[in-house]
């Protein structure tokens, strides 16, 4: 028997006891062990075994899924309407990153419309005296340009580039003459990146014939790709 | 095989056997089945009341394995505990509960097997075990009938192993003592000298 010690007589003597007075007989455990086991084959056809207890059940999941929707829903109506400065600003840029094109002179299109878009964010937010919005927008306008940059030395198309972002160093240089000490430097360094940038593509071979309009005016951009073309950023001239 | 090895291939075939798997659950029957029936047909007056009892208690098992957790426990103690209540239950309803002497004097006849014990020395563990507290009858036959480790028979009783192997001890200071009171042919009990296993 287990953990018995069989030296000790008085446990031998227990252990012949069971054996001689309390074992069953094998026609005893025989027959038994056949009803028992045809009980339990009974039991186990008619009453499957559940299934183990789901920690999700399948109503939870369709919660779970509809709180995320709701809550991407209203990130996004709420992102929608985010300017610079605001707490969706950041997430409503990310947004329009993906429906921006992979690749091509329609990416760089796009980006320089987004380009635009932050300037005129930038410029309006100036002249409301917003200074820590433009600020925002302008550093958006700086991760736009840095995407610019890219996309061009990839696509091939820069006349018209180099064009959009001489416009975009005058608007940034009288937006520089209207902000506070603080924000002139995230501005300042804005414009070098976009001076880099023209200097850049300058450097780069000629760019191949056909790729996008030539001139570029404010506002009036050709290749809107998102919401944000709502206002234009300002050309020339000062205050 | 370690006890913790045994005490794994066991919860495997408990899981299995949850699961509606026939060959696990014959074998838990093959582990258990007799060992159960010597528990039982300790506490109850004959060998058609154990065999009923054994197979009210697999039944009890079937119905209640989808429910069974492990919990730190083992399954003999889980099992066991069915067989005790399914005693008890039955010494209610049917029968008061009688002393062991009564109980297996009543059955039907000397197996082969009993020729190497005397009918003396039968009589006189029967007497001497109906001596001892309920407590201590219930250490030996758990322990030395159905063969249950003092870990199992502590998660049984709800006691630290400890403390079943302290009743253990006791109970056979006590079985001795009796079977030396009775003056058994060849004394070969000695109360002083048991010591802890």
């Amino acid at each position: 028997m287990t953990g018995v010690h069989p030296a000790d007589p008085l446990e031998v003597l227990l252990a012949r006891y069971a054996e001689s007075r309390l074992a069953p007989s094998t026609a005893q455990m025989t027959g038994l062990r056949s009803r028992l086991v045809q009980a339990y084959v009974i039991r186990a056809v008619r009453e499957p075994r559940p299934a183990p207890r789901r920690i999700y059940p399948r109503w939870r999941w369709a919660f779970i899924l509809a709180t995320v929707l709701a809550l991407t829903a209203g990130s996004s109506l709420a992102a929608a309407q985010s300017g610079p400065g605001q707490p969706f600003y950041h997430l409503r840029l990310s947004l329009e990153s993906l429906t921006l094109p992979a690749q091509g002179s329609a990416r760089v299109h796009a980006l320089l419309d987004r380009l635009d878009a932050r300037l005129a964010e930038a410029s309006a937010a100036s002249q409301r005296g917003d200074h820590g919005a433009a600020a925002d927008a302008v550093a958006a306008y700086e991760d736009t340009l840095a995407a610019l940059r890219a996309s061009v030395e990839s696509s091939g198309s820069d006349a018209f580039v180099i064009d959009r972002l001489a416009q975009h160093a005058v608007v940034l240089e009288n937006l520089l003459d209207r902000l506070p000490p603080p924000a002139q430097q995230g501005l300042q360094h804005a414009l070098d990146q976009t001076q880099r940038a023209r200097d850049a593509i300058s450097r780069r071979p000629a760019s191949q014939p056909g790729n996008g309009p030539p001139t570029w005016a404010p506002g009036a951009s050709q290749h809107t790709s998102g919401p944000e073309q709502t206002s234009s950023p300002e050309p020339t001239g000062g205050p | 095989m370690t006890d913790h090895d045994e005490r794994r291939d066991i919860e495997t075939l408990v899981q299995r056997a949850k699961r509606g798997d026939h060959v696990a659950f014959t074998a838990l029957y093959d582990v258990y089945a007799e060992r159960l029936y010597r528990f039982v047909r300790s506490r109850v007056r004959d060998d058609l009341d154990a065999e009923d009892l054994v197979q009210r208690v697999f039944l009890k098992m079937i119905e209640a394995l989808p429910r069974y957790q492990e919990r730190g426990r083992p399954f003999a103690a889980w099992l066991f505990r069915l067989a005790r209540n399914a005693v008890i239950d039955h010494g209610r309803t049917r029968h008061p509960a009688e002393p062991l002497a009564h109980a297996v004097g009543a059955a039907p006849g000397p197996g082969p097997e009993e020729v190497a014990l005397t009918a003396l020395e039968i009589a006189a563990i029967e007497t001497a075990m109906d001596a001892l507290t309920q407590q201590q009858r219930d250490v030996i036959a758990y322990r030395f009938f159905a063969g249950l480790s003092p870990a199992e028979i502590g998660a049984l009783l709800g006691k630290r192993e400890g403390t079943v192997r302290a009743l253990q001890f006791r109970a056979l200071v006590a079985l001795r003592r009796e079977l030396a009171e009775q003056g058994t042919p060849d004394r070969p009990f000695d109360a002083e000298t048991e010591s802890i296993r």
